[in-house]
């Protein structure tokens, strides 16, 4: 069974995107598929703490996103690189930052990878 | 190979589609398999207000469907967000997620089209 890398690229305020990832994860996850999740780019900003959820329901998502590990994900990974470039230094979610080399180690070992 | 191919972007808003189709067809041409061509989140959209452009790469991809033998299928939960109904008669068949994530087990390489 080849693990799976959700990868979330785009900012919270990018439409459903987030959402459309976090449904995505969640049923992979139901059919027992190792799981990986990664953040970069813009994704990053879904780390950002305390945010204002407004009314398209990141709150309920950032939840989600939470619930993740407990529901099987393996791993929860953040650029770092991708981080520094916004300036953000804590993250309201326990991901492991990985440097922009490591990073393509980490992607190496999915089998298949799912950009949202 | 077996491939599937995964849309995240409606025609309304970018090439996906296309890119979809013209993939497809270069893979089955050289001898490739498609497993499932799954239409998510937005790229349900571009199935209600497809343009030109988008129709024409429709046309193809179910064309491509009908003689390979794979389904083409649009997420439920975003159809129904969109207000879409399942037609009997579309190509594109109304699926869920459980489908695409079933598949994967069969699924050599999956390919994203975003715009």
């Amino acid at each position: 069974m080849k693990p799976v890398l959700v990868m979330f690229a785009s900012a919270p305020w990018r439409g459903g995107r987030t959402r459309d990832g976090l449904e995505l994860a969640l049923a992979l996850l139901a059919f027992d598929h190792p799981l990986g999740v990664l953040f970069v780019e813009d994704g990053v900003q879904l780390l950002v703490p305390g945010q204002n959820p407004g009314p398209s329901g990141l709150a309920e998502v950032v939840r989600g996103l939470h619930a993740l590990p407990h529901h099987g994900a393996a791993a929860m990974v953040a650029s770092a690189a991708c981080l520094r470039r916004r300036g953000i230094t804590d993250t309201g979610l326990p991901v492991a930052r990985l440097e922009t080399a490591a990073l393509g180690q980490f992607i190496k070992g999915f089998g298949h990878v799912h950009c949202c | 190979m077996k491939y599937g191919l995964f849309i995240i972007d409606s025609a309304v808003h970018g090439e996906a589609l296309v890119s979809a189709w013209r993939f497809a067809a270069a893979a089955l041409a050289r001898g490739h398999q498609i497993r499932q061509v799954f239409f998510y989140g937005d790229a349900a959209l571009g199935l209600t207000q497809p343009q030109p452009s988008a129709i024409r790469a429709l046309d193809g991809l179910a064309a491509l469907a009908a003689q390979h033998g794979f389904p083409l299928l649009a997420c439920q939960v975003a159809a129904e967000r969109l207000g879409l109904h399942a037609d009997p008669q579309a190509a594109v068949k109304l699926g869920s997620l459980g489908q695409w994530a079933d598949a994967l087990f069969e699924m050599d390489r999956i390919v994203s089209f975003s715009a």
